[in-house]
């Protein structure tokens, strides 16, 4: 099921009316909202819950056993188990046609025959997702900075729908406390919610969705047709389009989550005003980014080697989280790009502190800062998008050369990219005062404005726009 | 009894911040209801529109229970009226274009093709591997100032198709037109009429050829506006029905002296598409574009299938290494399926249909 649906929008009404009449009986409510969560998840293939339960199964048992042995190679052992367990599982569904299909390919370049079976593995949708909330449960555990949690709240912190399909990653002890404490059913932070649910939704809805027909999908569907100009702005388009996209569904989770009285915590903070590739990472998809730096940057060495070791180990993170993306170089090259992004920047960093130089302050020298690292996030993106290697390389020569008319490039275009953009620097009292506002009026004039809003936002938005083609007629 | 609850997260404001008021969950839930409500009633239109075009059911049934009433209510009002105006103002006709955007494509200029001649005289009849075809003389030569207009219509494997077809076509001596609509097909004309819309754009566009790719949805029964659905179990009265529209189409879209391009269905993994269906619409297309003047058949079976049938992996990647075509929903292509179906297609193009560039 996903948010920006009817479907939904009954099913979070049942929900939210069953979370608080159970909110008083701790252990029928848990029960509630897992069987709730698994008809959310059931609702885009019900055979994959089992790999949902699975998942659950592999984490909790990992982390009981990791706490209950008392060796510390067996905790070791049973940590890495469990880790691995949940690495089978995502390496199966996730990647083993793309490395399948590669070792295919290079056999049969040697003139050898087929290794594996070349099958088609269907991605069950958010299983990164909880697969890495499923690791970080049983590394902390392994780690001490959590203890494991009863079974029931682990089912419930694991489907909890919010996160369940696209984040945010959230940890275990974010979370279960939150599922082991009742909830006040007095203070719920309904003008937040409202802002970041209607905010998605526009931003889900109308602007991605625009910006991806008006001239993402023509543009990087067929590059040589295109002029410079058009390709350029194509990427920008992108560029928002994809935060637009991620950053509405997250907005809406977190929302959502806040109806229900939860905090998760926040995946996104402006990352195009960022002046560097670390301050993009410390914007941009926020829980991944301290996902890999506690799970994979730390582990490998972090900061704590030579110089050279403290690149490599950016480098090999950042590709990581590239394949985390999926399975295909495009993402691998957007991951070693921004890797180096990264490490060139603490080269940077470093040589400024040994030379005494401080970092600029001065407007001019920021906005310069802001400039280059959005000309540098986009170079990634067009990465990202593209899909081979080589087409990214054309459209790449074609920004260069390719110089024409640009009948895709309209006012309307411009606009949804300013506005993508602009609103980043946007101060944050403007909304905190809009949410006050609005949590003044009455709960007619609330839902009034809400459904006028909402009629504003399906119009503008595609319509008939469905995942599955069979199930619109 | 007292509940106990977790400290207050927000009982103090921190240095900066707006102060937040919140509300109880009884409030909550009464704006969610009012916002439904006044959303229904605006949007009624829209929203009975979409249930209509929901598969026949018990859900659609429950859905229109719903709206209908709804609908009846939003009329009464005028909030129907308000909603569809401001749908307008949006760039939208609400009852036009279900799978369109706001972004209109611009009309052609130019004068339109040389029109067709009726029955045989005006072409000559070709046989290939996919059958026996009367083609028109080729089309003009474009120029820069007027190239060649080639508009794609169909389901979402004409979205897909079309972009293939971008792929090859890249050149500024060829106007490429996507109108392929998501979610549609041939089945429902009282939810998406293609009928008018190829008329529409034969008008609009003036193409030299038009490719046409449909089925996808349409393995269900057979809507007649103010009549009884035909089962797709009833082979026999489903095929005469769906053999009548889809010769309706071709001759609407050779009408203006179009030349097209009837693109077949491809083996599918899904049992809602399965490959009796997809070749019984195959022989419709088949045996009707070698009835109408100007129409060409491909067979884009004959390029997916391994083994009698369906395959994800094929050797369509450069040097032929096997690359995946088709999506997990083991229905649609990958672009890289689409790009490889698009090459296909400009060389029937090219072969048959005289394009030039």
């Amino acid at each position: 099921m996903l948010f920006p649906t009817t479907d939904f929008a009954i099913f979070f009404v049942l929900v939210f009316l069953g979370h608080w009449l159970l909110n008083p009986h701790p252990t029928r409510w848990k029960l509630f909202m897992t069987a709730a969560s698994y008809v959310f998840y059931a609702w885009w293939d019900p055979r994959l819950v089992w790999l949902l339960a699975a998942s659950t199964l592999i984490s909790q048992t990992g982390a009981l056993a990791v706490a209950r042995v008392r060796t510390p190679k067996g905790r070791r052992g049973a940590m890495i188990a469990a880790v691995g367990g949940q690495l089978a599982l995502l390496g199966w569904f996730k990647y083993y046609g793309f490395f399948a299909v590669s070792f295919d390919n290079l056999l049969r370049s040697v003139g050898l025959g087929s290794a594996f079976p070349l099958l088609q593995v269907t991605l069950p949708v958010g299983i990164s997702f909880y697969t890495f909330m499923g690791i970080s449960y049983v590394v902390d555990v392994y780690r001490g900075d959590t203890q494991p949690a009863p079974w029931l709240d682990f089912f419930v912190y694991q489907s909890f729908f919010p996160h369940l399909i696209a984040g945010p990653i959230v940890r275990a002890r974010e979370l279960v406390p939150q599922i082991q404490e009742r909830r006040d059913p007095r203070r719920i932070d309904v003008g937040r919610a409202a802002y970041l649910i209607w905010g998605g939704l526009f931003k889900k809805v109308v602007l991605s969705s625009f910006l991806a027909s008006a001239i993402v999908d023509p543009v990087f569907g067929a590059p040589r047709a295109h002029s410079s100009l058009e390709i350029l702005i194509a990427v920008y388009a992108y560029a928002v389009q994809i935060y637009a996209d991620f950053s509405g569904y997250t907005d809406i989770a977190i929302g959502i989550a806040l109806l229900l009285g939860f905090t998760l915590p926040q995946n996104f903070n402006c990352p195009y005003a960022a002046t560097s590739a670390q301050d993009f990472w410390r914007r941009w998809h926020m829980t991944l980014s301290r996902w890999l730096r506690d799970y994979l940057y730390i582990p490998l060495g972090g900061s704590r080697g030579s110089n050279a070791q403290t690149y490599r180990n950016l480098i090999f993170t950042m590709v990581l989280g590239g394949l985390w993306h999926g399975a295909a170089w495009t993402f691998v090259a957007w991951g070693l790009l921004h890797g180096i992004g990264l490490a060139v920047g603490k080269y940077r960093r470093d040589r400024r502190a040994r030379l005494g130089i401080a970092e600029p302050t001065d407007p001019l020298r920021v906005g310069l800062q802001r400039f280059w690292t959005f000309q540098f996030v986009c170079l990634g993106w067009l990465l990202f998008r593209a899909d081979s290697i080589a087409t990214a390389a054309v459209m790449l020569w074609r920004i260069l050369t390719a110089w024409g008319p640009a009948p895709l490039v309209t006012p309307l275009v411009l606009l949804a990219i300013a506005l993508g953009i602009g609103t980043q620097y946007v101060p944050r009292r403007f909304p905190q005062r809009v949410e006050a506002s609005f949590a003044q009026l009455t709960a007619a004039a609330q839902g009034a404005a809400l459904g006028v809003t909402l009629m504003v936002i399906t119009t503008l938005g595609p319509q008939g726009v469905a995942p599955f083609i069979y199930f619109r007629f | 009894m007292s509940i106990q609850t977790r400290p207050r997260a927000n009982a103090t404001t921190p240095a900066g911040e707006v102060p937040r008021r919140m509300a109880p969950a009884g409030k909550v839930l009464a704006t969610m209801l009012v916002c439904l409500l006044v959303w229904g009633l605006l949007d009624a239109r829209s929203l009975k529109r979409s249930a209509d075009a929901s598969p026949i059911g018990a859900r659609r049934t429950a859905a229109l229970a719903v709206l209908d009433p709804l609908y009846l209510v939003s009329r009464y009002t005028g909030l129907d009226a308000l909603g569809t105006r401001g749908s307008e103002a949006l760039g939208r006709n609400p009852n036009q274009e279900p799978g369109g955007s706001i972004s209109i494509p611009p009309a052609a200029t130019g004068a339109p093709p040389a029109p067709l001649q009726s029955g045989r005289r005006g072409g000559h009849r070709v046989q290939t591997a996919e059958g026996s075809f009367i083609l028109p003389p080729p089309v003009r030569e474009p120029t820069l100032k007027e190239p060649e207009r080639v508009v794609v219509v169909g389901d979402s494997f004409a979205l897909g198709l079309g972009l293939g077809v971008a792929r090859v076509l890249d050149t500024p001596l060829v106007h490429l037109v996507q109108q392929g609509r998501e979610a549609t097909g041939l089945a429902r004309p009282d939810y998406f009429n293609w009928l008018a819309q190829v008329r529409a754009d034969v008008q609009r566009f003036k193409p030299d050829i038009i490719v046409a790719m449909f089925g996808g949805n349409d393995f269900q029964s057979l809507v007649v506006p103010g009549g009884v659905p035909i089962p797709r179990s009833d082979v026999a009265a489903w095929s005469e029905l769906y053999r009548k529209r889809v010769a309706a189409v071709m001759r609407t879209a050779t009408a203006g002296g179009a030349r097209v391009e009837w693109v077949g269905l491809p083996p599918s993994r899904s049992p809602v598409l399965p490959d009796a269906a997809v070749h019984r619409m195959n022989d419709i297309y088949q045996s009707e574009a070698s009835l109408v003047p100007g129409v060409v058949y491909l067979d884009s079976w004959q390029f997916f299938a391994r083994n009698g049938g369906y395959a994800a992996y094929l050797p369509i990647g450069a040097g032929g290494k096997m690359t995946q075509a088709r999506e997990s929903d083991g229905v649609h292509f990958t672009f890289a399926g689409y790009a490889y179906l698009g090459r296909q297609v400009v060389a029937l193009m090219h072969s048959l249909l005289g394009l030039k560039t």
